[in-house]
């Protein structure tokens, strides 16, 4: 079955939103009154029962429609999704921003990988 | 640089919640390990990610300082061990702040193979970090107490970063005022 919901762009939502408050997850859970589990279940990839959900939107202001995928458009590549946020020179030459890159992905498949 | 309006007050509210939240006070040192770890932020080290990478060495050092990833439900910030231990501390507070202040994620580099770099954003980050590691009430403390000598030390923080914390705090004009009408 296709899938209607993204879940990881969902959390990942949520938790940008989290930081964005100042928030550790188990506070998030409490204000938000759902249980500390849904959100682990959110963060493993299942998808959030309704209620769950509603009680999510409305804690963070995100509207559901930003995470089901219109038909037909296509997924980016993984790659191609990887965003950051850098502390770096910004006039570097070509080859030292290639190897910042490198560097972003090499982050970025840590976090996927461990 | 000027920042938009309210800024400034934000960003001292956002870093006096975050102290509390890791049960300091304001004039206490900032661990900025245990900030990361609170808030469920990997914290990863250049050398280890990247062993090879040529900005762990001599005069390439300067060009990486730290980086924030986020994947799903996870953050990550990768930041330059080789650096002197003040830096470190300035570059992970730097990456802090961005995540504190809700600052969206770009890809690394444009399609021309620049730099994504917004000068707006970066300058709130900087402006918060040195607010986590020195607060209006720690640099209060330091010249009330005399401890302009050990400050550095005490809050882990460079020459110029004191310098410029003990002067945008107000703290300096502070203490004029009140020689004055003492």
């Amino acid at each position: 079955m296709t899938d209607h919901f993204d879940s990881e762009a969902f959390y990942a939502a949520l938790n940008a939103a989290r930081l964005g408050r100042q928030m550790t997850w188990k506070e998030v859970a409490e204000e938000a009154g759902v249980n500390a589990s849904t959100l682990s279940r959110i963060g493993q990839g299942a998808k959030p029962d309704v209620n769950g959900l509603a009680a999510l939107l409305t804690w963070s202001n995100l509207k559901a429609e930003m995470f089901i995928p219109r038909a037909g458009q296509q997924e980016a590549e993984p790659i191609a999704r990887i965003t950051a946020l850098l502390r770096a020179d910004p006039k570097l030459s070509g080859d030292k921003a290639k190897l910042m890159e490198d560097i972003v992905i090499s982050t970025y498949k840590k976090l996927r990988d461990d | 640089m000027k920042f938009r309006h309210g800024f400034k007050a934000e960003a001292k509210r956002i870093a006096a919640r975050v102290r509390e939240k890791v049960g300091l006070t304001p004039i206490c040192p900032i661990e900025p390990v245990q900030v990361c770890a609170r808030f469920d932020i990997r914290l990863l080290k250049l050398s280890e990610v990247e062993p090879d990478s040529p900005f762990l060495h001599g005069e390439n050092r300067k060009f990486f300082s730290a980086v924030t990833v986020p994947r799903g439900g996870q953050t990550a910030i990768l930041h330059n061990d080789k650096h002197h231990e003040h830096r470190q501390r300035s570059n992970i507070c730097h990456e802090l702040a961005h995540c504190f202040l809700g600052h969206g994620f770009t890809p690394p580099l444009t399609i021309d193979g620049e730099r994504t770099h917004d000068r707006g954003i970066e300058a709130e980050a900087d402006f918060l970090a040195g607010v986590l590691l020195l607060t209006d009430e720690g640099a209060m403390h330091v010249l009330r107490r005399r401890l302009t000598d050990e400050a550095q030390h005490l809050y882990g923080v460079s020459e110029q970063m004191l310098q410029l914390r003990l002067n945008m705090s107000g703290a300096y004009i502070r203490m004029r005022r009140a020689a004055v009408y003492s």
